[in-house]
């Protein structure tokens, strides 16, 4: 096949079949029901790892797990219209980052992780200081530690 | 010598018209009777790793086929060009594809190369179209020699690789079910492809076939798809990033990294270059293994059968 045709059809078949995806609608990202969803999704990747209670941010887009056995707190975030997991063990976490203002809270985690260095969650005040808090003073302590 | 090789068309270059036809069929399919999923993202991300490795192919390819021509001169066997040929040299490198793609998934340096494909957590037909870049950088094309040794031409070699890799395409879908007993029995099918790309634990490290699925059969890797069982598709530890270039990359720079670590033993950084996926000096991962033996441990009534161990006497 002669190379013009084939970039001819390549350019507008790739263009055709993504357009017609989008305009399908596919292309809204996923958000997490509950956090029994949220534990859910993390045990489909790590089913040997209890979840004790769940974080959500306020936009159901991430949530970070309290875990029952492990010295390691579980993160779930969309990922298109799917979910991504981690175990945010001291070796994966580089920073924590906390931006405070009185609406809001904005976690900014950095991971050493190439395909996802950076995830941010978003919570109220008053959800931060009831779920988050000590969640985080637990990772930097075994961050600390390791 | 060299000129003899162009003399076959590109298959897979020549199928892209039933590709894109193929994909917007599956599109209408999904719209109308939900039984295929695509996301915008994805699917672009699938088609760029494609359009990729035509170009990685046109300009690394040649090493492959450099090395094959040099080997060729050493053949055993003069064989004429004929339908026959054709037919047994297509079988042969599909027996060549099983172990190049079992060793793709137990050798991390071939793995590095061969991540990319399973990186979508979709799987439908543009996921298949989701290829390597560096493929040709892993070395694994010696496992072509064999049949260049036996005569085969090494453009024939590509020419029935083609019809492979084009067969492989419309395995890649959701909406094929179950096709008749006799056909799932011998050839790879959209069932037992499902099954590879899924990371149930159960069914990692399954199904390798190219083409034909006795391969599996016969070296003890079949799994058959359970019904029962929701499919998660993807990789054990799932990518956030629908970058192509990070999809390309990740693994080859997080498998040098782990080798390149300070105060590691070089047995140790031979490993992390060479053992399987997950394989790390201080346990603190997860290998396809490790992953099966805990699925096991906690499933005590499944250890044993099809894709899972039994337990060990102290479990």
């Amino acid at each position: 096949m002669p190379l013009e045709i084939l970039v001819v059809l390549v350019v507008l078949g790739v263009g055709g079949v993504v357009v017609a995806t989008w305009w399908l609608g596919w292309a809204k990202a996923a958000r997490l029901t509950d956090g029994a969803g949220a534990a859910r999704q993390f045990n489909l990747d790590y089913p040997e790892l209890r979840v004790a209670s769940v974080a959500m941010s306020e936009d159901q887009s991430a949530a970070l797990l309290k875990l029952e056995t492990a010295d390691v707190v579980g993160l779930v975030f969309a990922f298109g219209d799917k979910f991504v997991t981690r175990r945010l063990t001291p070796a994966l976490l580089r920073t924590i980052n906390i931006e405070q203002n009185d609406t809001v809270v904005r976690v900014s985690l950095r991971l050493a992780d190439i395909t996802a260095p950076e995830i941010d969650l978003v919570y109220t005040p008053g959800n931060y200081a009831q779920s988050v808090e000590a969640l985080l003073a637990a990772l930097q302590t075994a961050r600390e530690a390791a | 010598m060299m000129d003899a090789m162009f003399k076959f068309p590109s298959v897979t270059q020549m199928a892209v018209p039933l590709f894109i036809a193929a994909m917007l069929v599956e599109i209408l399919i999904a719209r109308y009777r939900g039984t295929a999923r695509y996301e915008t993202r994805d699917t672009l991300a699938s088609l760029v790793m494609g359009v990729g490795s035509i170009v990685a192919g046109m300009l690394i390819g040649f090493i492959a086929f450099r090395a094959l021509f040099y080997f060729y001169q050493f053949r055993i066997f003069d064989l004429e060009m004929s339908a026959w040929v054709f037919a047994v040299c297509f079988v042969l490198d599909d027996l060549r594809y099983y172990w190049f793609h079992r060793f793709s998934h137990r050798i991390r340096w071939a793995w590095a190369a061969h991540v990319n494909h399973h990186t979508s957590q979709h799987y439908n037909l543009s996921t298949a179209l989701r290829q390597t870049w560096t493929g040709v950088l892993t070395g694994m094309f010696v496992l072509s020699v064999p049949l260049v040794l036996l005569g085969f031409h090494p453009g024939l070699i590509a020419f029935a690789n083609g019809f492979n890799l084009v067969y492989q395409f419309w395995i890649h879908t959701e909406v094929i079910k179950r096709l008749p007993k006799w056909f799932e029995a011998v050839f790879n099918t959209p069932s037992h492809h499902r099954v590879h790309h899924a990371t149930n634990a159960r069914y990692l490290d399954a199904n390798y076939a190219g083409t034909l699925i006795i391969w599996d059969r016969l070296f003890g890797s079949f799994v058959a798809e359970d019904d029962r069982t929701v499919l998660k598709y993807g990789i054990v530890q799932n990518l956030a990033t629908f970058n192509p270039l990070k999809i390309a990359f990740h693994e080859w720079i997080n498998m040098l990294r782990d080798a390149a670590r300070p105060g590691l033993a070089l047995r140790h950084r031979a490993a992390y270059l060479f053992a399987p996926p997950g394989w790390s000096h201080d346990n603190s991962r997860r290998t396809s293994a490790s992953i099966k033996a805990e699925f096991a441990r906690r499933h005590p009534d499944q250890a044993g059968t099809p894709g899972l161990p039994a337990l060990g006497p102290t479990s």
